[in-house]
């Protein structure tokens, strides 16, 4: 076959294989619920996780000053039990995911505002935004 | 061609790139616009693109992503400074694969091969610069490395790609180079291709940095 049909083939199938993704992420969306945050298959509420974890202030290598409310405290919240032992995987709502450590879970704030995870320690693309899960594995 | 005068234009195209990366990718990025795909499908390929049809030589768009790489990592504000810099740095390298045959001559190409290689080399790039970049970014900063977070993002990549695809298409069909324009630029004498590439790339750098 000639490379002036297959060429044109595989652009179309590029495109349609990004238009079904684009039609799977967008479906499988999902929803922010703004009062809450699963973590550890338990619903949340963030106006007690406020009350009950620490505030803190980080700059991170990556830069900027950034405030939030430290994970791991959030982890120990949820009544996670050794929480060193495990490894979380954090995930936004367009199902972009990170699993992280306990150590970085130490060096790390949740932004309720703007819904995202900062690491001190990591590089920006283990900051997850619209966080909806965290998942203890 | 004289090397040097490869070489010259690696760094005045590679130094673009990198320059365009850090000031219009950093802005789109705030905007919370798709940043990476428009500036891989327009910026990042649309350089290499006219690289290649000015100079016709293989191996310079490799050179051009390792440069706007370093750039872009040195430029300390923005978005994620390694994680960029190694995806520019590897579209480089995906872009000379892609156009290694010798039957893929931009120059004989009719309007839909350049579309459709244009789709082809956008989604492509910016689809391999993500992945690649999501294994060696923590391997290089020794982070926590874990394939099955990259298996879940993977319809988020080929979503993305679109963007940059069709980006690539519109651009490789809008590059319009006349023969001659390409050659009077290239075989320039070295008394105006010189100074003018080096002051070009050196404006690049140094207003990248004052502007950070």
């Amino acid at each position: 076959m000639k490379v002036e049909r297959i060429v044109p083939a595989i652009a179309v199938c590029l495109l349609l294989l990004g238009a079904f993704s684009t039609v799977y992420v967008e479906s499988s969306k999902e929803k922010i619920i703004q009062d809450t945050i699963k973590i550890n298959d338990k619903e949340l509420e963030i106006s007690k996780i406020m009350k009950s974890c620490r505030d803190m202030s980080i700059e991170p290598e990556a830069g900027g000053n950034y405030e939030g409310i430290s994970l791991s405290d959030m982890i120990n919240f949820s009544g996670v039990k050794n929480p060193a032992e495990h490894r979380y995987k954090i995930l936004g709502s367009d199902g972009y995911s990170k699993t992280v450590e306990w150590n970085d879970m130490n060096n790390g704030i949740f932004d309720i505002e703007k819904r995202i995870v900062i690491f001190t320690n990591l590089p920006k693309q283990f900051w997850v935004k619209d966080v909806v899960e965290i998942k203890v594995v | 061609m004289k090397g040097m005068r490869i070489l010259a234009g690696i760094i005045l195209f590679g130094s673009l790139w990198g320059m365009m990366e850090c000031v219009l990718g950093d802005y789109l990025h705030n905007q919370g616009i798709w940043a990476g795909a428009i500036m891989t499908g327009f910026m990042g390929f649309g350089l290499m693109a006219i690289s290649r049809r000015m100079y016709g030589v293989r191996g310079m768009q490799l050179g051009m992503g390792l440069i706007a790489g370093v750039l872009k990592y040195i430029h300390p504000v923005g978005g994620c400074m390694l994680c960029s810099a190694i995806a520019i740095a590897f579209e480089g390298a995906v872009f000379e694969i892609i156009w290694y045959s010798p039957k893929l001559n931009m120059n004989r190409m009719n309007w839909l091969m350049k579309a459709s290689m244009g789709v082809i080399s956008g989604y492509i790039i910016y689809s391999a610069g993500y992945v690649i970049t999501h294994i060696l970014t923590p391997v290089v900063a020794s982070a926590p490395l874990y394939l099955s977070d990259l298996a879940g993002v993977m319809p988020v990549i080929f979503s993305s790609a679109t963007i940059a695809g069709l980006a690539g298409g519109l651009t490789l069909s809008a590059v319009q180079i006349p023969s001659d324009f390409a050659m009077r630029v290239t075989n320039a004498k070295k008394e105006i291709y010189y100074p003018v590439a080096y002051a070009v790339s050196a404006f690049c750098w140094i207003g990248t940095i004052i502007l950070s």
